[in-house]
C-alpha cells in the first residue's frame, strides 16, 4: 500500500510546486529579472550575433552552409547513381542488395556513432570538413526516394537513348537525371534541412571552432552558470532563416517527397 | 543500308517462357518487312531482339555482313521508333532530332542542316522550339519518325507507331510513311498487330504467332494463298468463313457437303492436292467477297448457289456485311455486299459461292495447313497428317517467299 506522509510545514501545493522551485533556484535572479522587466524588440542582438569577434556567428554559419551544400551535392550524385542502378539496371541480386541497403535505415543513427567515430578517428579526419561531410555523402532513404521516382519513368525514353547512341551514363545525365528534377529537388531540401540542421554528430566530430556548425555554436550562448537567452533567440532566428526561405520556396517538393518515399526518417 | 539476316532466333525469358521458338528470316536490303500476328506472338520480341534492347537466347542476327548478338544498340546503326513515342519530354523537337546526332559528335551545322532537312519533310518546321507536350499524338509520331531519320541508318524499326493514334491519323502516317520509304529507299522492319497496316504498308510480310513464323510473303499472296488456317483468319476483315464438313469427288467434280446443309460443287483454281484430301472433318475456307447475293450481281461460272437466312447486318455506308445461315451449320458466315440491296434479318435469299478462290483446310485445328495451295508448297508430312497441327519453324516455314 502506496504512503506518503507530508512533511511538516509543506503544503500540498508546495510540493507540486517544488521542482520548478528546486529547478530555477540557481537562476532565480535571471528568471526574477526576465519576469519583471518589460519585454522590447531589441535590434541590437542581431548586430551583436552577426559582427561581435567574440560570437564569430558568420564563420560557424559559413561552416554550416559548405557542409550542408557539400552533403547536398554529394548526396544527388551518390543517391542518383545508386537509385540509377537499382530501378534501371538489371544485374544479379540487385533487389537483394537493394533491400539489405535499405535495411540500414533500420538501425538507429546511435548505435552506429561510436563506430563511425572510431573509423573518422583512424582516417584522422576528427574536426575536419571530411568527417562532417563525407559520413552524410549518401543516404538509403535518399536513394530509395529517387528509386520509386525513377520506377515511375517510361522505359521507352531510355531504350530510344540507348539506341541515339548514349551509353549508361550518358542515359543517367541526359535523361533519367533531368527527368528526375521533382524528385531531386525534394531530396536537396531534405537533405540541406537535415545537414544545416545537425547537432549530434558535429559536437562529437567537430567540437573545433575553426569547423564548428551553427547548432553547436548556438550551445555557446549557454553557459554552465547562465544563458543569454537574448543572443541566443536572435542567433536562432538567424539559423532559421534559410530554412524558412527554402521551404517558402519548395513547400511543393517538400509535400511531393512526403508522397514519394513517406516521412523522412 | 543493309539487309538484316536472322537464324534460328531463340528468346528464352528467366521464368521459362519461350516468347521466340528458333526463327529464320531474311530481310532484304531497301525492303518494308511488317512483322505481324496477335498479342503475345513474339513479333515485338524479334524487334527488340534486332535492336538490341533484348539479349538473344539462342541463334544470330546479322545486320549487312556483322553479327550483332553482342554488339550495344547504339552501335548496330539502327532506329527505332516506339509506340509510345518515346520523345525526351524536357527537350525541344529540336533537341530530340539533334540528340543522337549530338551524341556522335557531329558539327553543329551539319546537324542544323540535317534537322531541318528533316523537319522540312515532316512538316516540323513551325514545331522545332516547342516542347513534345505542346504536340498533338499525330505530331509527336512525326518527331519521332525525325529523330530516326536524320541519323541515316541501315535499318529503321517500328514499333507498332500508328496504335496510339486515331483511325484518321493512322491512316494519314500509313500514307506518310510509305511515302518516307520510297524517299529513303531503306530496310524497314515494321511490327504490328493491325493487318491493315500490314497489308498497306509492307512490301513482304511475316505473319507470327505463338514465338513462330507462320508465313511469309507479299501481302497478296499472304491473301490469296494462306499457308494455314491461322493465316487465313488472320489477314482479312471480316475474317475468312470457315465452313465444316466433307469433300468427296465425283469423276472431275468435287463436292463439299456442308454439316448440316446442302452440298456444293468446288471449282477452284488449284485442286490438284484435293484428289488426296478427301474425306470427312474438311474445312472450306472462304472469304466474305466471294459470297454474293444472287441475282444482285452477275454469277460467275464457278459458283455455287445456296439457300441462306439472315441472321445479322452490319451496314458499313458504302458496304455492309450480312451474317448468314446455311441450313444447319452451326457457325454464322458471312457475305461482304453492297449496302444498296434491301435486305431483312430472318429472310431467306439465295447466295453464290464463289470457290474460285476458296481454301480446303486439314480439320486439324487453328494450325491446319491448307491443301489447295497452287505452288504445293506443303511438305508430303503435313499432308499425311492431316489431322496434326501444322507450324514453323519448319524448312518451309521462310523458303515460301514469293516477295516482289
Amino acid at each position: 500500500m502506496f504512503s506518503f506522509d507530508m512533511p511538516e510545514g509543506l503544503t500540498f501545493d508546495d510540493v507540486l510546486l517544488l521542482p520548478a522551485e528546486a529547478d530555477f533556484l540557481p537562476h532565480e535572479a535571471d528568471v526574477s529579472a526576465a519576469l519583471t522587466r518589460q519585454i522590447r524588440l531589441m535590434w541590437s542582438n542581431y548586430e551583436t550575433v552577426l559582427t561581435d569577434p567574440n560570437v564569430k556567428m558568420t564563420l560557424f554559419a559559413w561552416n554550416s552552409l559548405f557542409i550542408a551544400v557539400c552533403v547536398v551535392a554529394l548526396q544527388v550524385l551518390t543517391c542518383s547513381l545508386a537509385a540509377f542502378a537499382f530501378s534501371r539496371i538489371e544485374w544479379p541480386g540487385r533487389d537483394t542488395i537493394f533491400l539489405l541497403y535499405l535495411g540500414t535505415l533500420m538501425v538507429p543513427g546511435a548505435v552506429t556513432m561510436i563506430p563511425n567515430y572510431l573509423l573518422l578517428q583512424q582516417f584522422g579526419w576528427l574536426n575536419s570538413f571530411f568527417g562532417l561531410i563525407i559520413p552524410a555523402a549518401a543516404s538509403a532513404y535518399g536513394t530509395f526516394m529517387l528509386r520509386q521516382y525513377m520506377l515511375t519513368l517510361p522505359k521507352g525514353l531510355e531504350e530510344a537513348a540507348r539506341i541515339d547512341g548514349a551509353g549508361l551514363l550518358r542515359v543517367w545525365w541526359d535523361i533519367v537525371l533531368p527527368l528526375c528534377k521533382p524528385a531531386i529537388i525534394t531530396l536537396a531540401i531534405f537533405t540541406f534541412s537535415s545537414a544545416w540542421g545537425a547537432f549530434t554528430w558535429p559536437l562529437i566530430i567537430a567540437p573545433d571552432e575553426s569547423v564548428r556548425v551553427l547548432p553547436v555554436a548556438l550551445k555557446n550562448f549557454s553557459g554552465s552558470q547562465s544563458t543569454a537567452y537574448t543572443l541566443l533567440m536572435a542567433a536562432s532566428l538567424i539559423m532559421m532563416l534559410p530554412m524558412l526561405i527554402l521551404f517558402i520556396f519548395g513547400q511543393k517538393y517538400f509535400v511531393k517527397g512526403i508522397q514519394l518515399g513517406g516521412v523522412k526518417g | 543500308m543493309a539487309d538484316i539476316r536472322i537464324s534460328k532466333l531463340v528468346k528464352l525469358y528467366d521464368n521459362g517462357y519461350t516468347a521466340v521458338k528458333g526463327i529464320d528470316l531474311h530481310i532484304r536490303d531497301h525492303e518494308f518487312m511488317v512483322l505481324v500476328g496477335p498479342s503475345g506472338c513474339g513479333k515485338t520480341t524479334t524487334l527488340r531482339m534486332i535492336a538490341g534492347l533484348e539479349d538473344i537466347s539462342g541463334g544470330e542476327i546479322a545486320i549487312g555482313d556483322r553479327v550483332v548478338n553482342s554488339v550495344e544498340p547504339k552501335d548496330r546503326d539502327i532506329a527505332m521508333v516506339f509506340q509510345n513515342y518515346a520523345l525526351y519530354p524536357h527537350m525541344t523537337v529540336y533537341e530530340n532530332m539533334a540528340y543522337g546526332l549530338k551524341l556522335r559528335k557531329m558539327p553543329k551545322p551539319e546537324i542544323d542542316a540535317k534537322v531541318a532537312e528533316a523537319a522540312r519533310m515532316l512538316s516540323l518546321e513551325s514545331q522545332l522550339a516547342k516542347l513534345p507536350k505542346a504536340l498533338s499524338g499525330g505530331q509527336r509520331q512525326r518527331v519521332a519518325l525525325g529523330r530516326a531519320v536524320v541519323r541515316q541508318p541501315k535499318a529503321f524499326l517500328f514499333d507498332e507507331p500508328l496504335s496510339n493514334l486515331d483511325a484518321k491519323l493512322r491512316g494519314e502516317m500509313r500514307f506518310e510513311l510509305k511515302t518516307l520509304q520510297n524517299r529513303l529507299k531503306t530496310t524497314m522492319v515494321y511490327v504490328t498487330h493491325d493487318q491493315i497496316e500490314a497489308m498497306t504498308l509492307g512490301d513482304r510480310i511475316t505473319v507470327m504467332s505463338v514465338g513462330e513464323i507462320q508465313q511469309v510473303a507479299s501481302p497478296t499472296v499472304v491473301y490469296d494463298h494462306p499457308f494455314n488456317r491461322f493465316v487465313a483468319s488472320f489477314i482479312g476483315t471480316p475474317v475468312m468463313n470457315f465452313i465444316t464438313g466433307a469433300l468427296s469427288r465425283d469423276e472431275d467434280l468435287f463436292r463439299f457437303a456442308i454439316d448440316g446443309g446442302a452440298t456444293i460443287g468446288l471449282h477452284m483454281h488449284h485442286r490438284q492436292r484435293l484428289a488426296a484430301t478427301l474425306g470427312e472433318g474438311r474445312v472450306l475456307g472462304i472469304r466474305p467477297e466471294n459470297l454474293s447475293h444472287a441475282g444482285h450481281v452477275a454469277t460467275a461460272a464457278s459458283a455455287t448457289r445456296v439457300d441462306a437466312k439472315v441472321d445479322v447486318i452490319e451496314n458499313m455506308g458504302d458496304h455492309q456485311y450480312v451474317y448468314l445461315r446455311i441450313g444447319g451449320h452451326p457457325d454464322p458466315v458471312v457475305m461482304k455486299c453492297s449496302s444498296h440491296h434491301r435486305r431483312e434479318p430472318g429472310e431467306t435469299i439465295p447466295v453464290n459461292l464463289d470457290t474460285s478462290f476458296a481454301h480446303v483446310f486439314a480439320d486439324g485445328g487453328e494450325y491446319a495447313p491448307t491443301l489447295t495451295d497452287p505452288a504445293g508448297r506443303i511438305p508430303a508430312s503435313a499432308v499425311g497428317a492431316l489431322t496434326a497441327p501444322c507450324r514453323s519453324p519448319e524448312p518451309w516455314s521462310t523458303s515460301v517467299n514469293t516477295g516482289r
